[in-house]
């Protein structure tokens, strides 16, 4: 519970326009001066004395400093300070630690900050975000969603992963996109050892227009234009499998969904 | 009138202040009574009058404070201040200032019709 002069002297520094080092200062000489004058009366009588918090925060206003300027130069001053002192990002972290990290990690710029703000979580979510779920405009980690993500799956614009990738341009093992580098690549543009695209580029390579040494390529019916027939899933496991007698089956099950 | 006799004060305020930490030491609450006393109630200071004026003079090093714990047990520490040896010669000299300015204002104020 607040004493009754720490409550006397905050209700006077409430009233005074002054910047933080000089209310810091009043707030402790007048606490000392309270207690230096109940050495010969009650504190209640004290204060009464000195008059009604106003009226002491008026009298301090009037000769604080020595003319307006001085108190403007001081707020700006603060306030320039205080700019400089203030977070320029929004952070969330959660109290749970696991592996030495918090469970859930959130940092954001703010303020249209240009530092960088990274987030380390086990969730992670930030302008960089390092997690085993991370998400940020550029992630990194075990799942990532991001503008640029770069983990063991990723989702992004650019996404690179080392199990999965899905995005706008996606490299990893296996990369689903509109421009997909990998192992197994599938999309608008797919390059890999096996690729099923619009363009297909790869040891088996199955596509509109299929470049590789195994091949089931479409039909050009317009200058660059091609089309690519009804294949059974059948044919497309017997070419994956000429080519790598030993692939497991579920690369197989994978590619054959764009069969019929 | 009361405004004429607030600015009047103000003026020495400064002077008074050194002037009595010359002769002592002395907290916050102890210069407001020694004033009155001395003054015969003319300088009754209010708070906010006395510690802007220890601040100028604490900033300028006419003066410095420090904390002393009380004789009594359980009491609070008392702010103390006391005059620097810059503040010793600043007193000569406003004394100085001050009693020019007094000799100054009396033979004024002894003139009679010019």
């Amino acid at each position: 519970m607040k004493s009754l002069i720490n409550a006397y002297v905050e209700a006077v520094l409430e009233n005074i326009a002054a910047d933080e080092n000089m209310k810091k200062r009043i707030e402790k000489d007048l606490i000392a001066h309270i207690n230096e004058a109940c050495g010969e009366a009650d504190q209640d009588t004290i204060i009464r004395k000195m008059g009604a918090p106003k009226e002491v925060a008026k009298e301090f206003m009037d000769n604080i400093y020595e003319d307006k300027e001085d108190v403007m130069e001081r707020l700006i001053q603060e306030r320039t300070i205080n700019k400089k002192l203030r977070n320029d990002y929004y952070e969330y972290k959660s109290e749970t630690i696991l592996f030495g990290l918090p469970l859930v990690h959130i940092k954001f710029n703010r303020y249209g900050s240009s530092k960088i703000s990274v987030a380390k979580g086990i969730i992670a979510i930030g302008n960089v975000s390092v997690g085993a779920l991370s998400i940020g405009g550029v992630a990194v980690g075990g799942l990532c969603l991001g503008g640029v993500s770069l983990g063991l799956v990723s989702l992004g614009g650019l996404a690179l992963g080392l199990l999965l990738a899905l995005g706008g341009v996606a490299i990893g093992s296996l990369a689903l996109g509109g421009c997909a580098i990998g192992l197994g690549a599938i999309g608008g543009v797919a390059i890999g050892k096996i690729a099923f695209g619009g363009f297909a580029k790869g040891v088996v390579a199955i596509g509109g227009k299929a470049v590789g040494d195994f091949v089931i390529s479409g039909t050009e019916i317009a200058n660059g234009q091609y089309v690519l027939g009804e294949i059974s899933k059948t044919e497309i496991a017997d070419l994956i499998r000429a080519a790598y007698p030993n692939i497991s089956n579920w690369v197989i099950k994978l590619f054959t969904m764009f069969g019929v | 009138m009361i405004e004429v006799s607030k600015q009047l004060k103000k003026g020495v305020i400064e002077i008074l202040v050194l002037k009595i930490l010359s002769l002592s030491d002395m907290y916050g609450y102890q210069i407001i009574q020694v004033l009155d006393e001395r003054s015969m109630g003319t300088f009754k200071m209010k708070e906010g009058t006395l510690y802007p004026i220890l601040y100028r003079l604490e900033d300028s090093k006419l003066i410095e404070s420090y904390w002393e714990a009380g004789v009594e047990k359980r009491s609070v520490p008392r702010k103390y201040y006391r005059i620097t040896a810059d503040g010793r010669l600043q007193l000569v000299d406003m004394l100085k200032e001050w009693n020019v300015m007094v000799q100054s204002i009396n033979s004024i104020m002894d003139m009679e019709g010019v």
